[in-house]
């Protein structure tokens, strides 16, 4: 019997492992394996239970397309009476009765140091905010719709990235960038599937260097259904500029994409879905999507993984 | 199909625009863009990537958050929201 378990542990293994890019960072604080819970730094809040196709595949990149900001023709058609908005005493939550994220307080340790926020200027003049992380000292991984957005004129204009914000605090500083990257699934198709991208931050602006980076994997959907997945990112209803964490196991998972229920905000989209093995953090997924019924990321599948790769040289 | 968006303002309580809300969607009919708008001087937000149906959203302004609900039955669906000043 004991025979027989281990060489079932040992053939998931091999299914498992299917492609693994390294990470570099190190960890402040001594890390042990217990799942694959994150260790918070400590003055953050523990609540009681922490507990394609080729062709959509293409590459695509572009210098952000330059222009005015054009007022919106629609400004001079709002009704007079305007609807009032409810005041909220708590903030909304998505999934389930309570607000399970927990504050990541300070940001500097790793891997809380490598993820971004961004503020995003579309082509329009609109402002936007989103996540990033950093796969290398000049690449940061992000959603497809936080470099391309459909509604206003395509490719941003730049983005700027802040590496561990906390408040008024930016560590490492800032870059802005207007060199992107994504795939036709995203651009041309606007397939949700393939929503993924990245900034390619200029060569004088080696941030990356400086907070380490995730690794990434492409792993069976075995593998995922039985890890805790954690994710981090800078929502907006917390005014996007501090650090939020959660982490769950998935409810499921599809060919493209990571359904779960950890509990995320407007702002969060393409923040780092990873798993932790030891002090080695992998991701496997790009934080896309909300949903009342389960938030989700596209995931890092073959095709995105090598697509991933080619980015990480870009900015190596 | 996705094509869908919310072109919206936010005004004060004396209907003038404001500036540096972040809007973004907590609920709707289906799956939703994570990301968030943040009002320009005009007050304008754009919020895209929806199919039809309703959804709520969420504005935070400084340390107050405020809900509205709408209705997407129009590719751009046009609101206007009125917070009050914190």
């Amino acid at each position: 019997m004991a025979t027989k378990n281990q060489s079932e542990m040992e053939e998931v293994f091999s299914e498992d492992l299917l492609e693994v890019e390294s990470f570099a960072g190190t960890s402040v604080e001594p890390v042990e394996e217990q799942d694959t819970l994150e260790r918070l730094p400590a003055s953050s809040f523990y609540p009681q239970l922490i507990l394609g196709d080729s062709a959509a595949a293409q590459d695509v990149g572009s210098e952000a397309a330059q222009g005015e900001f054009l007022r919106d023709a629609y400004f001079g058609s709002y009704d007079d009476a305007a609807p009032r908005a409810k005041s909220t005493a708590s903030p909304e939550v998505i999934i389930g009765p309570t607000d399970d994220r927990i504050r990541i307080n300070p940001t500097t340790s790793y891997p809380w140091r490598a993820i971004c926020a961004l503020r995003i200027r579309a082509a329009s003049g609109a402002t936007y905010i989103g996540t990033g992380w950093f796969i290398s000292p000049r690449t940061v991984m992000t959603a497809g719709h936080c470099v391309f957005l459909h509604n206003e004129g395509g490719w941003a204009r730049s983005i700027e990235v802040i590496p561990a914000l906390n408040g008024t605090l930016r560590p490492y500083g800032s870059c802005a960038s207007s060199t992107f990257r994504s795939v036709s699934g995203w651009t041309s198709s606007r397939n949700r599937n393939f929503d993924y991208g990245c900034i390619i931050l200029p060569s004088s602006c080696r941030l990356g260097a400086r907070t380490g980076w995730f690794g990434f994997a492409n792993r069976s959907d075995s593998f995922l259904r039985s890890r805790t997945l954690n994710l981090s990112g800078y929502p907006g209803d917390k005014g996007g500029n501090t650090q939020w964490y959660h982490a769950q196991r998935p409810k499921s998972v599809t060919p493209r994409t990571i359904v779960y229920d950890i509990d995320t905000m407007g702002g969060q989209s393409g923040s780092p879905v990873w798993y932790l093995e030891g002090s080695n953090r992998y991701a496997v997924g790009i934080h896309t999507n909300g949903h009342s019924s389960g938030n989700s990321a596209t995931r890092i599948a073959s095709d995105v993984f090598t697509m991933m790769q080619s980015w990480k040289a870009l900015g190596a | 199909m996705q094509n869908h968006k919310i072109q919206g303002i936010v005004v004060n309580s004396f209907g003038q625009p404001v500036q540096g809300a972040v809007v973004y969607i907590v609920d709707g009919p289906g799956s939703f863009p994570d990301i968030a708008a943040v009002t320009s001087e005009d007050g304008s937000f754009h919020l895209g990537g929806l199919s039809k149906g309703a959804y709520q959203l969420q504005i935070t302004l400084s340390d107050s958050t405020f809900t509205y609900d709408c209705m997407v039955d129009d590719p751009t669906e046009i609101v206007k929201i009125a917070v009050q000043d914190p």
